[in-house]
């Protein structure tokens, strides 16, 4: 179904560090890329199917699931996005599509190098990376993309000029990886629930907290959503003078 | 001219040397993958993916059966039935009941049996003002119990450790004989008193509402009615004992037959309706919910949420929203350092 959806998409994940561009034939090239890319779909996808039948899914974790729909929304928004690559020449990001089908979570960047000086001159390219890490920091989750490949489209260069270019991003892919759009999930998770002091009636209560402790346990693609599973530490409640200030008796951080 | 065209060939032959070089020098490369070996690998995955399927299909309170939206948050029942558990556990540990200017009074004739018959001796004005008595509650262990919607709570809590401080206004108007001997006794003690532990039972539910896209567990619970029992100290019976013993013998002998103390406890022993309103209990939210708003990479996104159905099964409670996304104003374009050579790609070595 990847294949079907984006026949490039071969060309995909760790070709880059076979060192297999240029003076390689191009399906050759792919063909490489594209035995790597299954080779890791396959060995998350008996990962999963391992824990699935062991264990079933964890009952105490929260899952957030974000849909390809949801993350081609936020991050088009988002685009175009550009960066200097060197001196005088800029990486645009264009469009991503996302493949949350099989384990791994694959985004396709289609874009364009091109001149600072003289922005009619570009090359198309293509960037493919996976979504495997995921932080959670201050009640906000992010998923960095991680870019496994970067390919120069067309011929107007030549095989070898394309290699050359293709080598020297290679060389930059950490730079590169700093301008993708880190993937910015709307989802807040709570660090914990505040109760002010209250008097109600006859009853008064003092202020309390009981905290959250939220960490990411776990990152996978399926069924065309990248599910992200949270543990939650919930407590112990804090009452009385060990409690901070609060401007919500509901959970802390809203905005 | 020649000259040029020499340089150029040098180039040219140095560029060819370096690309044999590069060529000759770079790792070995293992055999491209065939054609079967590829269409094997995807049957493989294919037949994973399938596996894995069935495998979530079987966990019927997994991800597997998780409803369709674009955003979801899977909460687990555990969790949330946690989370609940310790708010209002612990609200209800740190909760005081404090009641101002109670009262409970007792105006009667005094009957008691003489030596032939049973005569009326005088009359008795009793009033308690309890100027002020607190108790702290104490819970119990929760139970709680999922429903379609909501989760219905019953929580035991005890009245305890209360204590109190009142004055006794007692008037005590001889009738026939005793108003011979005894005359009219007024005293205005102050006096203390306990709290009696009682135990109650809060139930209600929390019904689950979305706000947005967050869900608020929502109380719906009645006001709860208690009677609260006062008993004085001993130090108080000693005050009112005192008031007895001043008096005469014959005066004291009236007043045991009329039993001040057991009249106060009679007074007292109705107790006082205290209602403890609903609004105590406070809406809880769950610990994740889907924002309106974010920003990326300098790009300010406003989100259009549209909340799909909350689902809730044995074991999670699932909601969400489909999202559109809008974005709002764009930082300033990156900045563009001095016009470079013109090129579109950079050479190699630069």
């Amino acid at each position: 179904m990847l294949r079907h959806r984006c026949p490039g998409l071969g060309a995909i994940a760790l070709s880059s560090l076979l060192g297999s561009c240029g003076v390689e034939p191009r399906e050759v090239a792919e063909a490489r890329a594209l035995k790597n890319v299954y080779e890791k779909e396959v060995a998350d996808l008996e990962a999963l199917v391992a824990g699935a039948r062991q264990s079933g899914v964890r009952r105490d974790r929260i899952y957030v699931g974000v849909s390809e729909s949801v993350f081609r929304e936020i991050v088009g928004a988002t685009l175009p996005q550009e960066v200097l690559l060197g001196k005088g020449v800029r990486l645009r990001l264009l469009t991503a599509e996302p493949f949350f089908r099989y384990a791994t979570g694959i985004v396709l960047f289609q874009g364009r190098v091109q001149s600072v000086a003289h922005p009619s001159l570009f090359l198309a390219v293509r960037l493919a990376g996976g979504l495997d890490r995921v932080d959670y920091a201050a009640g906000r989750l992010s998923a960095r993309v991680r870019i496994y490949y970067f390919e120069v489209q067309g011929s107007a260069l030549g095989d070898l000029g394309k290699a050359v270019i293709e080598r020297i991003a290679r060389e930059n892919m950490a730079a590169i990886e700093g301008v993708v759009p880190p993937f910015e999930i709307p989802v807040r998770v709570e660090q914990g629930i505040t109760v002010r002091a209250f008097h109600e009636g006859p009853v008064s209560a003092a202020p309390g907290a009981l905290p959250f402790v939220a960490s990411v346990a776990r990152v996978l693609a399926f069924n065309e959503r990248l599910w992200i599973g949270l543990d939650l530490r919930v407590g112990p409640w804090k009452g009385g003078s060990d409690v901070p200030p609060a401007s919500s008796p509901t959970p802390q951080g809203r905005p | 001219m020649k000259r040029t065209l020499l340089a150029g060939g040098a180039a040219l032959f140095l560029a060819a040397v370096g690309v044999a070089v590069w060529h000759v020098r770079r790792p070995s490369l293992p055999p491209p993958p065939t054609r079967s070996e590829l269409e094997a690998l995807k049957a493989r995955r294919e037949d994973l993916k399938r596996q894995l399927d069935e495998a979530l299909a079987q966990d019927d309170q997994g991800l597997g059966q998780a409803p369709r939206s674009g955003i979801l948050i899977g909460v687990p029942t555990l969790l949330t039935r946690d989370v609940v558990q310790q708010v209002v556990g612990g609200l209800f540990a740190e909760t005081t009941l404090t009641l101002h200017n109670l009262n409970a009074k007792l105006s009667k004739d005094v009957r008691v049996k003489l030596i032939f018959a049973k005569r009326t001796v005088g009359h008795i004005d009793l009033r308690v003002d309890i100027h002020e008595v607190q108790g702290l509650l104490k819970p119990g262990a929760p139970k709680l119990a999922f429903g379609q919607n909501r989760i219905a709570l019953t929580l035991p809590v005890s009245i305890a450790e209360g204590h109190g401080r009142a004055t006794l206004h007692a008037h005590w108007d001889s009738r026939g004989f005793a108003d011979g001997v005894c005359g009219d006794v007024e005293v205005h003690p102050e006096v203390t008193g306990a709290v009696v532990p009682a135990d109650y039972e809060l139930s209600g539910a929390f019904r689950f509402r979305t706000e947005g896209a967050q869900i608020v567990l929502e109380p719906e619970f009645e006001d709860l009615r208690v009677r609260l029992y006062v008993k004085p100290s001993e130090e108080s019976w000693k005050v009112v004992e005192r008031v007895v013993d001043e008096r005469g013998a014959v005066c004291r002998f009236v007043l045991d037959k009329v039993d001040l103390r057991k009249r106060l406890e009679d007074v007292l022993g109705k107790g006082f309706s205290v209602k403890i309103p609903r609004t105590i209990m406070k809406p809880v939210r769950l610990p994740a919910g889907i924002q309106k708003s974010l920003e990326m990479q300098g790009v300010r996104l406003t989100l259009q949420l549209q909340p799909t159905a909350v689902v809730i099964t044995p074991d999670r409670l699932w909601y969400g929203a489909d999202v559109r996304a809008r974005a709002g104003a764009r930082p300033g374009p990156t900045p563009t350092p001095p016009p470079p050579p013109p090129e579109t790609v950079p050479r190699p070595g630069s």
